[in-house]
């Protein structure tokens, strides 16, 4: 037995393409667990940092992630941006414990934050 | 009359909620839905670069989501970017070696892309979700 909810003007009795589902129990869905954001700063004088959220899930989970550029954008992460004399990078890892944040830069003159915001999911990847 | 079906956040009312971000599910809106995940091990040639192919089998060209992780390595990573064991203030990124270049796909496969810039072989698994036709 299953439960599915079919889009306007598609008969849910029958209707067997994904397409024309807007849920269906046949398959699975993203279900998050958490949406956070943490900000890491970058010294001047620095080419690269991380910063780690603990999600102590015990596997390695689905995430999304952005970044707030220099510019006040939001961008998906990873990324890589540059301005007139500055570049910079950013990536994640995601381990069983944690959600580690990278950045690596060069050019600015004052110290930068960078905000990522992102959202950690309950599916486990199964890595 | 059109009929919905909504399961709304814990605190906020199902009948007054309007804001999508506050319903858990609403028939209103389409979900993301897992059609196909898989995961794939190859080896990527030292020095050098591979596509690994996985046929999807589905009827149109899905949006695919992926991580890899590295064999040996303890992380997940996503693509567009090189696997990272770390930063240093002098140094930047500290790269495995492992660049995790792109996602593609067509009417009939999935594409994961990759290079190795070490002197060794590497095997990597990669994770995939085929989520929704593009």
């Amino acid at each position: 037995m299953k439960v599915a909810l079919s889009k306007p003007t598609y008969p849910v009795i029958g209707e067997t393409d994904p397409r024309n589902l807007i849920f269906s129990t046949e398959y699975g869905t993203l279900k998050y667990e958490a949406k956070s954001s943490i900000i890491l700063t970058m010294p001047t004088d620095s080419l690269g940092e991380s910063i780690a959220f603990n999600h102590n899930l015990g596997y390695i989970p689905f995430v999304e992630v952005y970044m707030e550029n220099p510019v006040g954008d939001y961008e998906y992460c990873p990324v890589n941006g540059s301005g007139a004399t500055v570049l910079w990078s950013s990536t994640f890892r995601v381990t069983t414990t944690q959600v580690i944040f990278s950045v690596e830069s060069t050019g600015f003159f004052l110290d930068t934050d960078f905000t990522f915001l992102f959202f950690i999911f309950k599916n486990d990847l199964d890595l | 009359m059109t009929n919905v079906i909504a399961l709304s956040k814990i605190g906020v009312s199902v009948l007054g909620a309007s804001d999508p971000n506050d319903f858990i599910f609403h028939s209103s809106y389409n979900t993301f839905k897992i059609i196909i995940e898989g995961d794939v091990t190859d080896t990527i040639p030292a020095l050098g670069s591979k596509t690994i192919q996985v046929a999807h089998g589905l009827p149109f060209i899905p949006l695919v989501t992926a991580f890899a992780l590295e064999d040996g390595k303890a992380w997940a990573f996503p693509p567009n970017s090189p696997n990272i064991n770390g930063t240093f203030p002098r140094i930047g990124y500290l790269k495995t070696g492992i660049v995790f270049n792109y996602i593609s796909a067509d009417e009939d496969y999935i594409y994961f892309n990759f290079d190795n810039t070490g002197v060794a072989n590497k095997d990597v698994t990669v994770k995939f979700y085929c989520l929704e036709a593009i």
